[in-house]
C-alpha cells in the first residue's frame, strides 16, 4: 500500500487549489475504498488506481460543480446588511451624543433608536422581498440561495422585533416619567403595537411554512405597509390637520405600490423571461 | 442498455434519499448501492455524486459527519433529514405518476 501513498499524494498535488482540503479528503476516501476494491478483484495496484481515477472522474469538472455550489451574496442582501451597519452606526453616534443630557432624554433618545432600527429593518425586509418577488418573475431562484436569503430574512427580523419591542417598552417608560401613564392608544403607540405584531407574525410564519421560503419572502412586503403606516401615519394625520396632503398622497402611494408587488408574487417563476423569449 | 444522462442527472437525488433513508451512508457505499440496485444501468461518474450530496447538506435535506470506520478509515456519513425525507415523498409522488402513466400506456394490448 505504500505506492498507493505515493499515487495519492501526487494525485492531491495536481488538485491543487481548485476544490476545498474537506472536499479533496472525501474524495481521496473515495479513491482509496475503490481502489482497494479493484485490487481485491485481482488487479494490480497502479492499474487498480488508474481505474478508480477513471471512475472519479475528471477533476476540473467536479471542481466546476461544487463551484456552482457556492453563490456569491444576492446583491439586495449586501445592500441590505451595509445600510443596516450604516443606520445603526449613525444612530449610535446620535445616542452617544446625548448621553450627557437628562434621565428622560437619554431614555427618549434609546426610544428613538430601538425604534428607528426596527421600522428600518422591517422596510429592508419588505425591500429585500419587493427584489425577491421582482427577479423571480425573470429567473426561478436555487433552493441554497432561496435559502440563503429566508435566513437573512429571518435574522434581520428577529433584531427587527427585538428592537421594535425594546424601543416601545422604553417609549412606555418615557410616557409614563413625563405624561404620567404608560400607554395611551395614540397613533404613534399603536404603530408600534402593530409593526410588534407584524414582525411576530412573521417569525411565526417563518417558523411554520420552512420549507416554503418562497411564500415566507413574498408576504414580507406586507411590513412595508404595516411599518410605513406605523412610521409616517401619525405624521400624515398631524399634516392633515394643518391642512396638508402631500404626505397622505406618498404614504397613498407606497402601500398601493406594496400591494402591487405583492400580486407579483403570485407571477409563476421566470414568467416574464418566457415573454421576453418568445 | 445504459439510461440517458438526462434521465440519470433527474433520478439521482431521489436516489440518493431513497438509500439514505434506509440508513447513514457514505458516498462510495451509495455508489455501490445505486451499480447494485440498477444491475449496472446507471452509471454515475463517481466523483459527480459529491457536489450533489454537498448541494443536498446545504439545503439541509441531509447532514454529514466525519466517522472512523472499523477499517480506521474516516469516512464522511450522510443521514437524511426531516426535510429530505419530505422532499423524497414529493419526488415519490412524482415519479409515482410518471412510471403509472408509462405503465398504462404500455400495457401490452397498447403496444
Amino acid at each position: 500500500m505504500h505506492d498507493l501513498e505515493k499515487l495519492i499524494t501526487v494525485w492531491r498535488k495536481s488538485a491543487g487549489k481548485r476544490v476545498k482540503a474537506e472536499t479533496l479528503d472525501e474524495l481521496e476516501t473515495h479513491l482509496r475504498e475503490a481502489t482497494e476494491q479493484l485490487v481485491r478483484s485481482g488487479m494490480n495496484l497502479p492499474d487498480a488506481f488508474h481505474r478508480a481515477l477513471a471512475d472519479l472522474g475528471n477533476l476540473p469538472k467536479i471542481a466546476s460543480e461544487f463551484r456552482k455550489l457556492d453563490e456569491p451574496l444576492w446583491l439586495p442582501v449586501k445592500l441590505a446588511i451595509t445600510v443596516t451597519a450604516l443606520l445603526a452606526l449613525i444612530l449610535v453616534i446620535l445616542f452617544i451624543a446625548r448621553l450627557d443630557s437628562s434621565r428622560s432624554s437619554v431614555l427618549l433618545a434609546a426610544h428613538t433608536f430601538a425604534v428607528t432600527l426596527g421600522y428600518t429593518l422591517t422596510l429592508l425586509i419588505g425591500g429585500l422581498g419587493i427584489c425577491f418577488v421582482s427577479q423571480r418573475c425573470l429567473e426561478d431562484f436555487s433552493t441554497p440561495r432561496l435559502q440563503s436569503i429566508a435566513r437573512v430574512s429571518l435574522v434581520l427580523g428577529s433584531v427587527a422585533l427585538f428592537l421594535t419591542t425594546v424601543g416601545v417598552l422604553l417609549g412606555m417608560v418615557w410616557a409614563k416619567i413625563e405624561w404620567g401613564r404608560y400607554w395611551a392608544w395614540n397613533s404613534k403607540e399603536i404603530g408600534g403595537l402593530s409593526v410588534v405584531v407584524w414582525l411576530a407574525c412573521y417569525l411565526v410564519a417563518h417558523r411554520f411554512f420552512k420549507s416554503s421560503e418562497r411564500g415566507v419572502l413574498a408576504i414580507s412586503m406586507l411590513g412595508n405597509i404595516v411599518a410605513s403606516l406605523a412610521w409616517f401615519g401619525p405624521q400624515v394625520k398631524s399634516s392633515h390637520q394643518s391642512g396638508t396632503s402631500g404626505a397622505s398622497f406618498l404614504l397613498t402611494i407606497m402601500v398601493l405600490v406594496n400591494l402591487a408587488f405583492f400580486a407579483i408574487g403570485f407571477v409563476p417563476a421566470g414568467r416574464l423571461r418566457l415573454r421576453n423569449d418568445a | 442498455m445504459k439510461l440517458e444522462k438526462e434521465l440519470v442527472a433527474a433520478s439521482s437525488v431521489p436516489l440518493i434519499l431513497s438509500i439514505l433513508c434506509e440508513g447513514d451512508s457514505y458516498g462510495y457505499a451509495i455508489i455501490q448501492r445505486v451499480k447494485a440496485l440498477s444491475c449496472g444501468k446507471i452509471e454515475w461518474t463517481d466523483g459527480m455524486l459529491y457536489p450533489v450530496l454537498h448541494w443536498l447538506e446545504e439545503g439541509r435535506l441531509v447532514r454529514s459527519r466525519w466517522e472512523k470506520a472499523e477499517s480506521g478509515r474516516k469516512r464522511k456519513y450522510y443521514s437524511i433529514q426531516p426535510a429530505g425525507r419530505q422532499t423524497l415523498r414529493e419526488q415519490k409522488q412524482q415519479w409515482m405518476a410518471v412510471t403509472s402513466t408509462f405503465d398504462q400506456i404500455w400495457k401490452p394490448h397498447h403496444a
